[in-house]
């Protein structure tokens, strides 16, 4: 198990640690080697991840862990390097691991000869190990590392073409939501801490194992944290009101977008929901919002993605439609349920968006058969329904109105403030 | 743009007059954006079309800034072209001194009685491919790091002394153009993709009946109370036009107005709200007129209705309180000059200039104002195009000396006395090594080069296709339509029709399940897990996973035997339309044969090759077909032009014009893959038994030559290289044209240079290195020049057109091509953009043109200087082109190897530079371990 653990995570690591220390040297690989060292490690991951799989079997999916002792220690706090691969976990390891692995041999290709292809290469692995970091924790701190590496490697990839405005403009949109959105989960690890004294599993939920365990938690303490691993998975799966960040990521390479918003990332904050299933078993009230937000993003997404007349925004509201439900699927609480249909909508997705490319060909193809059959078009019945939804319910106006503003505006008048209370202090400001 | 403004400068005009103005102004708009069709049919066209009517450099010159675009390779890589020995300085010279004649520089005189002209550009041209920053100027002068070492310290002082006393007159100062606001550009895309798309969507915009300006002001003009300030204002503007029933072009004028343009900038910001988001307006531009292109169900698309949305648009989101993001991108790395910098690099060039006239720096101390002047004018006459001009004409010159050096040593091949098998191939780039294999196979085989729909236009539905699609070069509109029909028409094909409708129904029912809400839960719940074996299959091994889908397809989908509805007398129950008459063959059969010059000599098999290209995941995959059949595969037009060769009527009428196809011959129709090397050959159940063994010798042939084709292929390929036997060149060509993760299935026409048109005999034995088109003519039996004239007008706004897309993209992929192909999005079926949402990618994308050298087309006519006049005075258009220098002539005489240069007005004898040409046994010795170019060498025959 340690040995399986160790190798998932620390290939990734020391591919990174490798092509870092070349870079850092003035002596970067050339294409072939990084490619090789990348799928060297993505090797190993897969294998471990079988590995995994098979011990987990074996162990009929009762959690193992494997602790590596403390990173540091503050007082009381310690920062634990524990580590459970569990039922959810486990099934999850393997999938990402395999999707991973194909993400990287498509890109071997289709990177070619693309400058940056260090920098890609970079980014993918700390995404991976993010990701196993993510699904391996066994206490929240080291989930919170994961989630940060995620997103991190997300936003650089959806800049990968920095020298284009447009990239880098969406990636610091898609920034600034992950920003806000992780906010909740940082004052949920807080409080976690704070309500539990712990912030493994074991000690925080108790007894058990996923998804059976119970929360020792009062019911508004249980609601409280919930709501906000609520807000973070909302915003790390695109979900209502945020879901305009993932089109807009889709600025990368087409595999970095399969693996981001057709696959992992965009799901990681379901999995983060079902690591929570014994807060969410304990809150009724939290219940209700993952419904409420997963209903709302499903039928918005659904209608959405018909006005969409291009291949890889569709694929994106295609994927969180889904996501949408997979949501209701936890707050009715069918947390198998929930999980087999998420593995499926990654799986689906990674496919499509791979092959994003081939919509003319497939139409062609159809045409050639069906005649004019092949067109599925409809005319919507109301075009009142298509305006709101191609404007995707005004979602964005909404926020802007609600939140944006407000928040710029008192960010102006402490500009303001401060301006004038410079003036006062220190007399007229020198021109620069 | 002065004849269109001089129209508006009249104090407001009446309405008439006014909407007189814009028409024109738009059509002067329509020549300056990109003229892509939809991507269905891919045609590569000269991307400058609209400069056409300038000399090249000119309009390079213009197009640059009109576009801010870049239009020839940077001074680095020409001087980097010069050290690597690509461009000799010999070349360079001669360039120079082409360049002082053409301006009437030349001669003697000395600029301010220090410099000849020539040595002044030789100065610049090497100063300006040192590319010393001019904003590091003052920091390397104030270390004192430039002009040491050799410089006298005085001369240097003395120097900037001089150039800070100049004055430059101020040049144009830079317009601030406004760019679009980011949420309106967005809107707009998603407003267009949403009017055009042919498909994708499952919703249709409604009301797309009205046009698109209709279709949007009813979009936009519902109100809401959630929406965004803008869009209520701009939800108030389009009930405005729609309540005063404003048309697209009063709306224009309107928003004009409202926008407080001034009336003398009116065309101005016109077209450059039309370059905002050129591919956009090209497409509209595009689809209005040729009306052919749209789709059934979309009424018109108009460029005015276009620039209607756009600038109510802009009007409503004009002073929208969400100030445009501060964001910038980086701007590549353009350095920002400052004037002491400009100084600095001026006060360098009269250094060069001083040092190579030996003056001293008390001399130069002295120097009258009035010589300075001179001299820094002559330097600043000689800009930056200037000088790209002679490095370009020099990087083309040692091609073109190459070429013509090859020809002229190289001893014209004999005729084969009894050939065994003759193959007709397209005139492709690409089937230049395919040819040169097969004769190097077998010395027995003779090859010719026709444009590949082989004269036969017509409008085609195969077995499996849903409607008829035109199969001729796109200037063309096909009169005749051929269909394939089974010929047993009940029983197993008709099973197998119907089955396949269901399996195409059934497929597309997923496809459009997997994105709707309740459907495409169960649909992911139930199928998303299996996805995973075709995803890994497909990824993992694709070449595997591909034989195994075809065994399959064949297992299940055998087709059944067909054939082609071609001779219009065995259909008696069709219209006029289907099929050809006898006459109507026998022109068709005897234009192709007897202008590629065979009229006899027939041997017992003539085999036709139309080509194609396989590749998956590709938008672009149209643009890897055969142009001469409108971006579609050739196959079905060599199939028809063997079945109509083969007919007694159309024989005996042929032998009547003086071509005689012997009995004892056989044609056959075939399709070469250009990506996998495939090779299909149609009907030979039809093949007489005399012919059994003769085919299956052509067979081994084939399987020979295109293994060798592969190999010589892969040279160039990342990863290729590494292969080594036939046998794995030919799988990692499959492999490639069946990976979802193939940017590169081939490489197309990169590196394409030159196009022969000639007999063979003259190329025969020559490698070419896939650079060359190759036409067969022979002006032997063409007194007239008429076949002559036939051909070049067919080949050549073809071949030029090709050419000159791969030159702009080349030059500039990010404004002329679609930049790199990976964040490419597939658009409403019809174009790409990047990502989440962009302005309409044109043009190339960076994987395919990332080999290619970037030159004019070079032609060389094998023909008599009274042939090569006479055909052109009948051709209008390309004796224009060539006038202007779009592409180059040389004529090769076909008595010998004399070669003259023709400008459309005079010939004049070439100077032929000769070069030796090295002799090798065989094409893959010419080329083994070389992975960039190689220079024609002789390939001697075995004997």
């Amino acid at each position: 198990m340690s040995a399986c653990l160790a190798v998932l995570l620390l290939s990734p690591l020391c591919a990174i640690a490798l092509v870092l220390a070349a870079l850092v040297v003035n002596r970067p690989f050339g294409e072939v080697t990084l490619q090789r060292i990348t799928g060297a490690a993505m090797s190993l991951c897969v294998l471990a991840s079988v590995g995994l799989l098979g011990l987990s079997v074996a162990a009929r999916g009762h959690p193992m862990s494997a602790d590596f002792g403390d990173l540091i220690r503050v007082g009381d706090y310690a920062f634990r390097l524990l580590f459970v691969v569990d039922a959810l976990a486990v099934g999850w390891i393997f999938f990402s691991a395999l999707i991973l692995g194909v993400v990287a041999r498509f890109s071997a290709t289709y990177m070619y000869r693309e400058s940056g292809a260090a920098r890609f290469s970079v980014c993918f692995l700390i995404f991976a190990f993010g990701s196993f970091v993510l699904e391996t924790s066994g206490n929240i701190d080291l989930l919170f590392v994961g989630w940060e590496l995620v997103g991190l490697s997300s936003v650089l990839l959806v800049a990968f073409f920095w020298r284009r405005p447009m990239p880098v403009r969406r990636a610091m949109y898609v920034f600034i939501v992950y920003r806000i959105c992780d906010m909740g989960l940082l004052a949920g690890v807080v409080m976690l801490h704070h309500y539990a004294h712990a912030s493994d599993w074991q000690h925080a939920f108790g007894p058990g194992e996923w998804p059976l365990w119970t929360a020792h938690l009062e019911s508004s303490q249980a609601s409280l944290l919930g709501g906000l691993f609520l807000i973070a998975a909302i915003g790390k799966s695109a979900m209502f009101p945020v879901t305009m960040w993932l089109p807009r990521a889709m600025e990368g390479p087409t595999p970095s977008s399969a693996l981001f918003y057709g696959a992992i990332s965009v799901h990681t904050g379901v999995f983060l929901l079902l690591r929570m299933a014994p807060l969410l078993d304990e809150s009724l009230l939290v219940r209700m919002c993952v419904l409420a937000v997963g209903a709302i993003t499903a039928i918005t997404a659904s209608l959405t993605v018909r006005t969409q007349a291009d291949a890889k925004n569709a694929l994106a509201f295609a994927t969180v439609g889904q996501v949408g439900i997979v949501f209701i699927e936890i707050a009715l609480q069918l947390y198998v349920v929930a999980l087999v249909h998420m593995l499926a909508n990654v799986t689906l997705r990674t496919f499509q968006f791979l092959r994003a490319g081939s919509g003319l060909t497939d139409h062609l193809a159809r045409r050639a058969t069906l005649g004019e059959d092949a067109g599925h078009a409809s005319v919507p019945r109301s075009s009142y329904l298509y305006m709101l939804a191609f404007h995707g319910f005004f979602v964005e106006a909404l926020l802007h109105r609600v939140f944006l503003r407000p928040v710029a505006r008192t960010a102006r008048l402490l500009i303001t403030l401060e301006d004038e209370l410079e003036r006062i202090l220190f007399g007229e400001r020198r021109p620069q | 743009m002065s004849h269109t403004s001089a129209a508006r400068t009249g104090h407001l005009g009446s309405e008439e007059r006014d909407e007189a103005w814009l028409e024109e102004t738009l059509d002067h708009i329509a020549h300056l954006l990109p003229d892509q069709r939809p991507l269905e049919v891919f045609v590569h066209h000269n991307t400058l079309h609209g400069f056409e009517d300038r000399d090249f450099h000119l309009a390079l010159r213009d197009a640059a800034r009109i576009y801010g675009a870049t239009t020839y390779q940077s001074e680095r890589e020409f001087h980097a072209a010069l050290t690597s020995g690509r461009i000799r300085r010999g070349d360079l010279e001669a360039a120079v001194d082409a360049y002082l004649e053409a301006t009437g520089l030349g001669g003697k005189r000395r600029i301010a009685e220090l410099i000849s002209w020539r040595d002044l550009l030789l100065i610049e041209l090497d100063f300006h491919a040192k590319k010393i920053a001019v904003a590091s100027l003052p920091w390397a002068v104030s270390e004192g790091v430039l002009p040491r070492p050799r410089t006298d310290h005085m001369l240097w002082e003395a120097c900037i002394q001089l150039a800070r006393a100049i004055e430059e007159p101020p040049g144009e100062p830079a317009r601030d153009e406004p760019n679009d606001h980011p949420l309106m550009q967005s809107l707009l895309i998603r407003l267009c993709a949403a009017y055009l798309d042919r498909g994708m969507a499952a919703w249709q915009m409604p009301k797309r009946e009205l046009g698109f300006f209709g279709a949007a002001t009813e979009l936009l003009r519902h109100r809401s109370i959630f929406a965004s300030v803008a869009l209520k204002r701009a939800a108030e503007l389009f009930e405005r036009v729609a309540v005063e029933r404003r048309s697209a072009s009063q709306t224009v004028l309107f928003a004009l107005d409202s926008l407080r343009v001034a009336r003398a900038e009116a065309s101005h910001v016109l077209e450059r709200q039309c370059l905002q988001l050129a591919g956009w307006a090209g497409m509209f531009n595009r689809l209005e007129k040729n009306p052919t292109e749209l789709p059934p169900e979309l009424p018109s698309a108009r460029l005015v209705d276009y620039l209607a949305v756009r600038l109510l648009l802009a009007l409503a989101y004009s002073d929208d309180d969400i100030a445009a993001a501060t964001l910038d991108a980086p701007r590549g790395d353009e350095v920002p000059t400052t004037s002491e910098g400009i100084m600095l690099q001026r006060a360098l060039r009269l250094l060069f200039v001083l040092q190579h006239a030996g003056v001293s720096s008390g001399a130069a101390a002295t120097l009258s104002r009035e010589r300075c002047f001179e001299l820094l004018a002559a330097v600043t006459r000689i800009d930056a195009f200037a000088r790209a001009e002679i490095w370009q004409e020099a990087y083309e010159r040692r091609y073109r000396d190459t070429i013509a050096s090859a020809l002229a040593q190289h001893r014209p091949q004999p005729v084969v006395e009894t050939p065994v098998v003759q193959v007709i191939t397209c005139i492709d780039d690409r089937e230049e090594s395919f040819r040169r294999h097969l004769e190097e196979t077998d010395a027995r085989v003779e090859t010719f080069g026709a444009a590949g729909f082989f004269g036969v236009a017509m409008s085609y539905r195969g077995l499996d296709d849903g409607g008829f699609a035109p199969l001729c070069p796109v200037v063309l509109a096909p009169a005749h339509r051929v269909e394939e029909r089974p010929i047993e028409a009940h029983g197993f094909a008709a099973i197998r029709a119907r089955w396949r409708r269901r399996f195409a129904h059934l497929e597309k029912h997923s496809s459009a399940s997997s994105r709707s809400l309740v459907r495409g839960s169960f649909f992911t719940f139930l199928l998303g897990i299996a996805t995973a074996f075709p995803l890994l299959a497909r990824i993992l091994s694709p070449r595997l996973s591909h034989r195994v889908s075809l065994q399959l397809r064949r297992l299940f989908f055998q087709p059944p035997q067909t054939k082609l509805t071609v001779a219009r007398d065995e259909h008696p129950e069709s219209d006029q339309t289907l099929g050809f008459s006898v006459a109507e063959m026998t022109e068709r059969v005897y234009v192709v044969l007897a202008g590629a010059g065979l009229k006899d000599r027939f041997a017992p098999l003539v085999i036709l090759l139309g080509h194609g290209s396989t590749s998956a995941n590709n938008p672009h995959r149209s643009a890897y077909e055969c142009g001469a059949c409108g971006g579609r595969r050739g196959g079905p037009n060599a199939r028809s032009f063997a079945a109509m060769a083969n007919d007694p009527k159309v024989r005996q009428e042929l032998t009547g014009r003086g071509v005689r196809i012997p009995d004892a011959t056989w044609f056959i129709g075939g399709e070469h893959d250009t990506t996998n090397e495939e090779i299909e050959l149609f009907d030979l159940e039809l093949v007489p038994p005399s012919h059994r063994a003769a085919l299956a010798e052509a067979a081994r042939l084939f399987d020979e030559a295109r293994a060798k084709n592969a190999h010589e292929r892969i040279r160039r390929f990342p990863f290729g290289s590494r292969r080594r036997t036939l046998a794995q060149a030919l799988a990692h060509v499959e492999a490639r044209s069946v990976n979802l993760a193939e940017a590169r299935p081939e490489y197309n026409h990169a590196t394409n240079a030159s196009c022969i048109i000639g007999r063979r005999s003259r190329t025969r034995g020559l490698f070419l290195d896939r650079r060359s088109f190759l036409v067969s003519y022979d002006a032997t039996i063409d007194p007239d020049a008429e076949h002559l004239t036939r051909q070049l007008g067919a080949v050549l706004p073809v071949v030029v057109g090709i050419n000159l897309e791969y030159y702009f993209s080349t030059v500039d992929n990010e404004r002329f091509g679609c930049g790199t192909k990976l964040p490419h999005n597939l658009t409403g079926l019809f174009a790409v953009m990047n990502g989440h949402g962009s302005d309409l990618r044109t043009g190339l994308w960076r994987q395919t043109v990332e080999i290619h050298e970037p030159m004019r087309l070079l032609v060389v006519v094998e023909a008599s200087a009274a042939q090569l006049e006479r055909a052109f005075s009948q051709l209008p258009l390309a004796r224009g082109w060539l006038e202007r220098a779009w592409f180059f002539l040389l004529r090769l005489d076909p008595q010998g190897g004399q070669i003259d240069r023709y400008d459309g007005k005079t010939l004049r004898p070439y100077d032929v530079r000769r070069e030796p040409l090295a002799v090798v046994a065989t094409s893959l010795d010419a080329c083994c371990g070389e992975r960039d170019f190689v220079t024609p060498k002789v390939i001697e025959a075995k004997r």
